[in-house]
């Protein structure tokens, strides 16, 4: 019998299991989450006797007699206080790991009431957050010391209007654990689904023998291709990704699925999948693009192995580049990059009338609902898709991981299944960051004003097509950079291989273009004889001008402003680099890009319904600003409903930083309307009515016969510089945003914060390495930037008017990430002269031995 | 890139064993503490004392890392490292796994076990026994957790195997 006390509860169990898996299957504290069970990421911290202590390593045997505490058992006083903290400093994302950020503060504060900065960040060190980039939650910290030793202040008295640092609406639920993401859901007559997984990236499937799975008790299901009622392949755009690999048919990556087995229970089902028997005939892999492009390398997929080529081109970029007076001609290579979010995949599916209905924490329900209902056999309507809070995205929660597996198992068993991915699991199967390599060619006079640039891109897309090919053309439109000149041409082609699939990834293939074009402009400024920030300011694109794919600018663009910025702290440290970029909010390109808004009035109240994911980015509250804003209405009158597919309109992909734009526009109309009418009527006589606010954002195709085609109805412009120590340690990133109008400053903050460290393990210090097409990288060998290792980001906030859509809010959510690697490569240049062309950086503080 | 550590302590890397001297059934170790006192006569704080198995315990609330206990040990295994940094192999054995399993009921064989289990990649074995490189480690126990020969201990007292 183990005896252990949990948040002043005596417990007398039998079974020893880890402490995680205790706390939250057994006692219901689902504030302890589950981010890794390897250690890793420190979501399931808690409190033993007093001592934060990571949740998922010891048995409960090992603690027995100890004092166990979680936030559900903090006293009410200590809830309110992280929860307005938390709030106020702007410290929540996604949330997933802020529970555990919370236990560790506690740890801190109740030894040390007036901790410093550096000890807030130690005190974090075991904690991962892939969202904030650590400053707001060290600001949090501080924020609840003050507040345990000197109580509160009062609280501030919020119009929520455009512009105001409001708290985030779902803060209190994040904060204290119980708001719900999937894995957190208690259902009734829950079965466990998993797939059996390919042995080989690439290798024939011979057979699959069950029968030993299927003849073991508690084992509901073996599912395999042939059970699958419609389609055999989903996919986002291009529908090529098996959804269950057949018999005959040839794995693609290590996370190909093979067969799902559906057990009673979680323990059940690890022993079931090891009964499955699969026998393969193992085929040489495709390792990387130059491979896939020789003429008799295996074709991975019907069409051959070229999943896209992009050329683009405007003006003559060969021979401006010939009779420029200075020209240069380089190779640059970026890595595969994981995303890293800390909520691996995870969904539940249960029959619901004659269809499905699916729990998933993804980056758009009607993409689940697209990709999920050919395969289910189904029409679209009756696959209904609700987002549970989503720990964090960044572009890899695009595509179907365990929504479609989930939806299968559920109408094939009948009862609610729920499919979770391991960490492990995780890092092999959803899409990466592509790995490019580029050729750039810049020419330039002798004033540094650029003539042309021609590049060349090849991008490793991995098993499926995933976004790749939007991915690579956005790197292609993108590579010429913020500035004004004619003569552009780039060619781009992404490749097939047996690799995990490559896709979506904060920056959509810009982080990779921008590195080569931004490096190539720091070098050609010291050719010129003048300064990387002077270059830069000669060439930037201001209102008005042409940018090289042809669109002219609106007045909104803020690209010189944010240099002018940043000019003086770049001036003032001898080892600076800076970059700029520019980023595209919304789809563009010609394609349907909509945004939907309902709001209806119930109970007096406006609920707005969208069907836009909040990945953590925060769109909720950006909705209710909006909505305040143009309405008028106060917060608590307001109710902002989770996407979903049932009641919320189709309002697209959590992607392209298109949501404040796209959907806050719609929300806008849709506001406009209810304004129309209590123009003659009241709220009350209102009741029951809704109000659906639409937006195209109309754009031209690519190469489209006009001549200054839109490619994108917003840009976003940015500068960064990173600040070199002598010893070569960061001392601080500022980094300068165009944002046009600012909905929220402390999340506009959090995501410059949070984009900028990100970019920095992109720089310095993060890995995903392959070997053979085999995963070798573990999420805590990432490398992943840790809190006291974090330097410090200043965020510059420009605003500019002239974007007539959205209040004029451009999106924010990947730029923030763009430049930071050119800059801090340019910084290191200036330190110890090499000019680096590859990523992660060699030769600093950071390189891991 | 190094850690900023707010506190260093001495820490034995032998847990001691009954059978550390040579007894009857001929279990020696030459690695590990040898119970000499050096270090308790070296500690200006007190912070050292020869424990119950036989091996120096460093007192670490006590002990404030200035290392002369260090320079006393003629065996070389006490280490300075961070005090926060929970889980310690407390073993400094440098022979093969069989003549270590005879010499000392406590001590590391060099079996990988940790290493496997070490999300961060923290664990090698350096001369037969475990090392943990305390930057990279993250405090989660899977080692202490792992370990067959109950060599890592949790040195704050949270975790322990044979409650
Ligand atoms: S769940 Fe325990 S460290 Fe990740
Ligand atoms: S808020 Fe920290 S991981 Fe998302």
């Amino acid at each position: 019998m183990i005896e252990i006390c949990v948040n002043g509860t005596e417990y007398q169990v039998e079974k020893d299991q880890t402490l995680l898996r205790f706390l939250r299957d057994v006692c219901k504290l689902k504030s302890v989450k589950d981010g890794c069970s390897e250690g890793a990421c420190g979501t399931c911290h808690v409190l033993i006797d007093g001592v934060p202590q990571k949740a998922c390593g010891p048995m409960i045997s090992m603690v027995q007699g100890k004092e166990i505490l979680t936030i559900e058992g903090f006293t009410e006083r200590e809830k309110e206080i992280y929860v307005r903290a938390f709030g106020e400093a702007g410290a929540v994302q996604c949330g997933f790991c802020i529970p555990g950020m919370v236990i560790c503060a506690k740890g801190l504060l109740d030894v040390n009431p007036k901790p410093g900065r550096e000890e807030i960040a130690w005190a974090l060190r075991n904690n991962i957050c892939r969202c904030t980039g650590y400053k707001k939650i060290f600001d949090a910290v501080e924020l609840a010391a003050k507040y345990l030793r000197e109580g509160e202040s009062e609280e501030s008295a919020y119009s929520w209007r455009l512009g105001e640092r409001v708290p985030r609406i779902d803060v209190r639920e994040k904060v204290l654990g119980y708001g719900e993401y999937v894995d957190d859901m208690e259902v009734k007559d829950l079965a466990y689904g998993s797939a059996v997984r390919a042995a080989h990236p690439r290798a024939r499937v011979l057979s699959i023998d069950k029968s030993k799975a299927l003849a073991m008790p508690g084992v509901l299901a073996v599912i395999t291709a042939e059970d699958i009622p419609g389609t055999l392949e989903v996919g986002h755009i291009v529908r090529d990704w098996d959804t269950l690999i057949p018999v005959g048919k040839c794995t693609r990556y290590l996370g190909d699925a093979i067969a799902i087995v559906v057990a009673e229970t979680p323990e059940l089902l690890e022993k079931a999948k090891k009964l499955v028997k699969v026998e393969y005939e193992v085929l040489q892999p495709v390792t990387n693009p130059y491979e896939a492009m020789k003429e008799d390398a295996p074709k991975l997929h019907e069409k051959g192995n070229l999943l896209a080529h992009k050329h683009v081109s405007r003006g003559n970029a060969k021979e401006a580049i010939e009779n420029a007076s200075h020209v240069l001609k380089q190779k640059f290579a970026t890595p595969w990059t994981e995303h890293a979010f800390l909520e691996p995949e995870c969904a539940i599916a249960m029959p619901d009338d004659d269809g499905v209905l699916i729990y998933s924490t993804d980056q758009g329900v009607y993409a689940t609902q697209h990709e999920c209902a050919p395969m289910l056999g189904l029409p679209n309507e009756k696959v209904r898709v609700i987002n549970k809070l989503v720990g964090g995205g960044f572009g890899g929660k695009e595509d179907m991981t365990v929504q479609h597996h989930a939806g299968l198992a559920a109408m094939i068993v009948k009862r609610p299944v729920k499919v979770k991915l391991t960490r492990a699991e995780s890092m092999i199967i959803h899409p990466k960051r592509h790995p490019m390599d580029m050729e750039f060619t810049l020419g330039c006079n002798d004033k540094g004003e650029i003539q042309g640039v021609m590049a060349e891109v090849i991008a490793d897309t991995g098993a499926y097509a995933s976004l790749g090919g939007p991915v690579l053309e956005r790197a292609c439109t993108h590579a010429a950079g913020p500035y004004h000149y004619e003569n552009f041409e780039i060619d781009g082609k992404a490749y097939y291989t047996n690799n995990p699939p490559a896709g979506a990834f904060r920056g959509f293939g810009v982080t990779q273009t921008c590195f080569a074009i931004e490096m190539l402009l720091t070098k050609m400024a010291e050719v010129v004889g003048i300064s990387p920030w002077e270059i830069r300011y000669r060439n930037a694109i201001r209102p008005g001008e042409v940018l090289p794919n042809g669109q002219i600018v609106d007045n909104a663009t803020a690209l010189v402003e944010t240099l002018e910025a940043v000019r003086d702290v770049y001036e003032a440290h001898p080892y600076a680099g800076l970059a700029c970029a520019m980023k595209n909010a919304g789809v563009g390109v010609g394609l349907p890009d909509y945004g939907r808004c309902i709001i209806g009035v119930k109970n007096g109240k406006l609920h707005i319904r969208s069907g836009a994911s909040c990945i953590g980015q925060g769109l909720g509250t950006v909705l209710v600003q909006m909505v305040a804003q143009t309405t008028g209405f106060a917060r608590d009158d307001m109710i902002y409903d989770a996407s979903n597919t049932i009641d919320a309109p189709d309002s697209g992909t959590t992607s392209g930083s298109r949501q404040t734009l796209i959907t806050g526009e719609a929300a806008r109309r849709a506001c406009e309307l209810l304004n129309q009418a209590l123009e003659s009527k009241t709220i009350e006589e209102l009741e029951g009515e809704e109000f659906y606010g639409e937006y195209l954002a109309a754009t031209d195709a690519l190469g489209a016969d006009v001549p200054n085609p839109v490619s994108h109805v917003a840009y976003g412009y940015a500068t960064q510089v990173c600040i070199l120590n002598e010893d070569g340690t960061i001392e601080k990133i500022v980094a300068a945003h165009d944002v046009g109008k600012a909905v929220n400053p402390l999340s506009i903050e959090g995501q410059i914060e949070g984009g900028v460290i990100m970019s920095l393990g992109f720089a310095l210090t993060e890995q995903y390495q392959l070997e053979e097409c085999v995963p070798k990288t573990k999420y805590g060998t990432i490398g992943l930037f840790r809190a006291h290792q974090v330097p410090q980001v200043e965020s510059i906030i420009v605003e500019r008017e002239g974007l007539n859509v959205a209040c004029g809010a451009k999106g924010i959510g990947e730029i923030t990430s763009i430049p930071t690697a050119p800059a801090i490569a340019g910084a290191y240049y200036r330190l110890n002269g090499k000019f680096q062309t590859t990523l992660p950086l060699t030769d600093t503080p950071y390189e891991r031995p | 890139m190094k850690n900023k550590v707010p506190r260093f302590v001495a820490r034995v890397y032998c847990k001691g064993c009954e059978h550390s001297q040579p007894d009857a059934e001929g279990k020696d170790c030459t690695y590990g503490c040898i119970g000499c006192g050096g270090c308790v006569e070296s500690c200006k704080l007190h912070a050292i004392t020869i424990g119950e198995h036989g091996a120096a315990v460093v007192d670490e609330k006590k002990c404030v890392g200035c290392g002369l206990c260090i320079k006393a040990c003629p065996q070389d295994i006490i280490h300075k490292v961070a005090a926060d940094h929970s889980f310690q192999p407390l073993c400094s054995n440098r022979d093969a796994a069989a003549a270590a399993k005879k010499a000392c009921d406590n001590s590391c064989i060099g079996c990988r076990i940790c290493e496997k289990n070490c999300p961060m990649g923290a664990i090698t074995i350096e001369g037969n026994h475990a090392v943990i490189d305390e930057e990279l480690c993250t405090d989660c126990g899977f080692c202490l957790v792992k370990c067959p020969r109950g060599v890592i201990e949790d040195v704050r007292g949270l975790i322990c195997k044979n409650r």
